[in-house]
């Protein structure tokens, strides 16, 4: 059976079962902030799915009636930009955050505050990404820092 | 991660957050934002324009050269014996006036300092609409408001104080009026010699089955004091369904 190396706490040695699209997902996932891209995401589009124009009338519209595909369509960029750039998920996670809450002020609360919030969740996950601690073994003790004998 | 891929990835940052910043600032200004900026009549208001209405009021409107197009279709309800000098009445009757008049070699001073003239000003006495009036700007996004009243949409009442509303419109402009002998059946411009006809021999009312009027400027005025319109003269819209469409 073909099997790829996990990236999860248990080590590169680690086996992982399922077929092979699933491996793949799992490791794509695993290497990303997938799951606050996809809430970021989310959030951009109830953006522009609740902003009061059409996009006709948004193009000669100026900000007011454009923030919602401008600041929706950033939260959605954005996300897309954490799962091809993870290195800057910080970056981007901040930003994502800036645009959903700049979309509540903007385009209908956010997406009647739907969108803001899903944003800034999405954003805040996409932020805090990054390598997992290291499991502790059971009944194992963290030695304070300068308490060595 | 190999160094290509973090070139890459920095790349990727950079173009979202460039687009971003570029829609932003390059978002077209909204057509009121444009609208306010043509209506800047220049320092002391030099580009203002000087009207004078049928009554004797004299305006000085800042004038943004965007067209509203009026427009009434005929509906006609007969064919048998249609034409001028039958009488016969071919068309419905749409809207009602009590007089009509017209001025010609009108001239428009813009915001932007430019001029038109050979226009005419057209003035309906107690102009009323029966049926339906579609309303389009022709610097707009393409919306238009419809007004369609159950019996009957005024400017100003049908007694009392007599209302006028002139209108600044091109020469291209037609109405369908009926009086006298003369159906609808012609699209009168305003350059036609009906229009004098119609002058002097409408007296009481007179019938009107379409229209269809590039107005530059409009503006409703009573037989009162300055022109003013107050109390129960203003706009009359008695169960009258508006929509934009």
């Amino acid at each position: 059976m073909n099997m790829i190396a996990s990236t999860d706490r248990l080590g590169p040695n680690r086996r992982i079962p399922g077929t092979r699209a699933v491996r793949w997902f799992r490791a794509y996932r695993r290497t990303r902030p997938f799951w606050g891209a996809l809430w970021l995401a989310v959030g951009g589009l109830v953006v522009v799915k609740f902003n009061s124009y059409p996009l006709g009338l948004a193009m000669t519209g100026g900000f007011n009636r454009s923030a919602g595909y401008i600041l929706g369509g950033a939260m959605v960029l954005f996300a897309g930009v954490a799962l091809v750039s993870p290195l800057y998920a910080r970056l981007v996670g901040v930003l994502g955050i800036l645009a959903a809450m700049a979309a509540f002020i903007g385009s209908n609360f956010g997406g009647f505050l739907v969108g803001s919030v899903l944003g800034i969740v999405g954003g805040a996950m996409v932020w805090g990404w990054g390598e997992l601690a290291p499991s502790r073994p059971a009944g194992s003790r963290v030695a304070p820092a300068g308490s060595e004998a | 991660m190999t160094g290509a891929g973090r070139r890459w990835q920095r790349v990727w940052v950079l173009l979202g957050v460039l687009t971003v910043v570029l829609a932003l600032t390059l978002w077209p200004d909204s057509p009121r934002e444009a609208a306010r900026a043509a209506q800047a009549c220049g320092a002391g208001d030099v580009n203002r324009a000087t009207l004078t209405t049928k009554g004797g009021v004299t305006l000085h409107p800042c004038l943004s050269k965007v067209t509203t197009v009026m427009t009434v279709p005929r509906t006609q309800t007969s064919s048998l014996g249609c034409g001028t000098l039958f009488l016969q009445p071919c068309y419905e009757i749409k809207w009602h006036i009590t007089a009509v008049s017209k001025t010609a070699n009108q001239t428009l001073k813009y915001a932007d300092g430019t001029t038109e003239s050979g226009l005419y000003r057209l003035t309906f006495q107690q102009f009323q609409i029966d049926k339906s009036a579609t309303l389009a700007t022709s610097g707009g996004s393409g919306y238009t408001t419809t007004l369609v009243p159950d019996t009957s949409a005024k400017l100003g009442n049908a007694s009392g104080q007599t209302i006028n509303t002139d209108l600044w419109v091109t020469a291209d402009s037609t109405i369908n009026l009926s009086f006298l002998t003369f159906s609808c059946n012609d699209n009168v411009r305003p350059d036609n010699g009906l229009w004098t006809l119609a002058d002097v021999f409408i007296d009481v009312s007179a019938g009107g089955c379409g229209m269809n009027l590039k107005i530059r400027y409009a503006v409703t005025t009573s037989s009162g004091a300055n022109g003013e319109i107050t109390g129960a003269y203003s706009v009359n819209l008695p169960n009258t369904l508006l929509t934009v469409s």
